[in-house]
């Protein structure tokens, strides 16, 4: 494909049309709103686990998990030695 | 030449398809949807929160502080009972099953920590209702038998 006049006259205009596309799609900002200004984290003290499966049960009910789609579980595993 | 204008063209077209696919809003605070926040925050809650169920059941808070579980919320026995906290005449909690409830955290498992009391129910009560002895909101023996 040689690149001629007119071949460029179309692709050009093609090209700034999907690039303003692509603009319009990236995000908002969010003028006061740092990223790295905020890390979440959780601490699950598992010494204090007893297993009951009510974070679970907790989870599934506030999100309205329907049955069948719950993906979240926790396992407990006894290591011999 | 024509490779590269093959792949200029192409990466047009996947940044133009992402633009129409990839919601507004993402990004906005992190790798998720900032609209997200809102529309979860805005679906009504499950639980109520032990202060709720206490403001009316101060006698059922009463005996719960005074055993060993007071520290344990309403709604991780009773299941989630917002509804019923809004409208207590007409939304009634189901009726619970000690057995099932109280195996759900004291049955024996050799990985749950050692303090924490556990029986195999079978060989603890015989086939027996948990709450033909202990009362569930103060379960010591001594601290609360069912009339």
């Amino acid at each position: 494909m040689n690149i001629t006049r007119r071949r460029l006259l179309v692709l050009l205009p093609a090209a700034a049309i999907a690039w303003k596309h692509i603009l319009a799609g990236t995000p908002e900002a969010s003028p006061n709103y740092k990223l790295t200004e905020h890390w979440w984290g959780m601490l699950v003290d598992i010494t204090k686990c007893i297993g009951c499966g009510n974070c679970v049960r907790a989870c599934q009910t506030e999100n309205e998990v329907p049955d069948g789609y719950y993906r979240t579980w926790v396992e407990r595993y006894h290591v011999e030695g | 030449m024509r490779l590269a204008a093959v792949f200029l063209v192409g990466t047009l077209l996947f940044l133009l398809a992402r633009g129409f696919l990839v919601p507004r809003s993402f990004g906005q605070y992190g790798h998720y949807r900032g609209n997200a926040i809102a529309e979860i925050a805005a679906r009504p809650v499950a639980f109520a929160g032990h202060q709720t169920c206490e403001t009316c059941h101060s006698d059922v808070l009463e005996l719960k502080q005074k055993g060993r579980h007071a520290r344990v919320n309403c709604e991780a026995c009773h299941g989630a009972l917002a509804k019923h906290a809004e409208d207590p005449v007409s939304v009634k909690p189901a009726k619970l099953q000690a057995a099932v409830l109280c195996a759900r955290c004291h049955e024996a498992n050799i990985a749950k920590p050692k303090q924490f009391p556990q029986v195999v129910p079978a060989e603890h009560s015989g086939g027996a209702a948990c709450d033909m002895c202990h009362q569930p909101h103060s379960p010591a023996l001594d601290s609360g038998k069912r009339k």
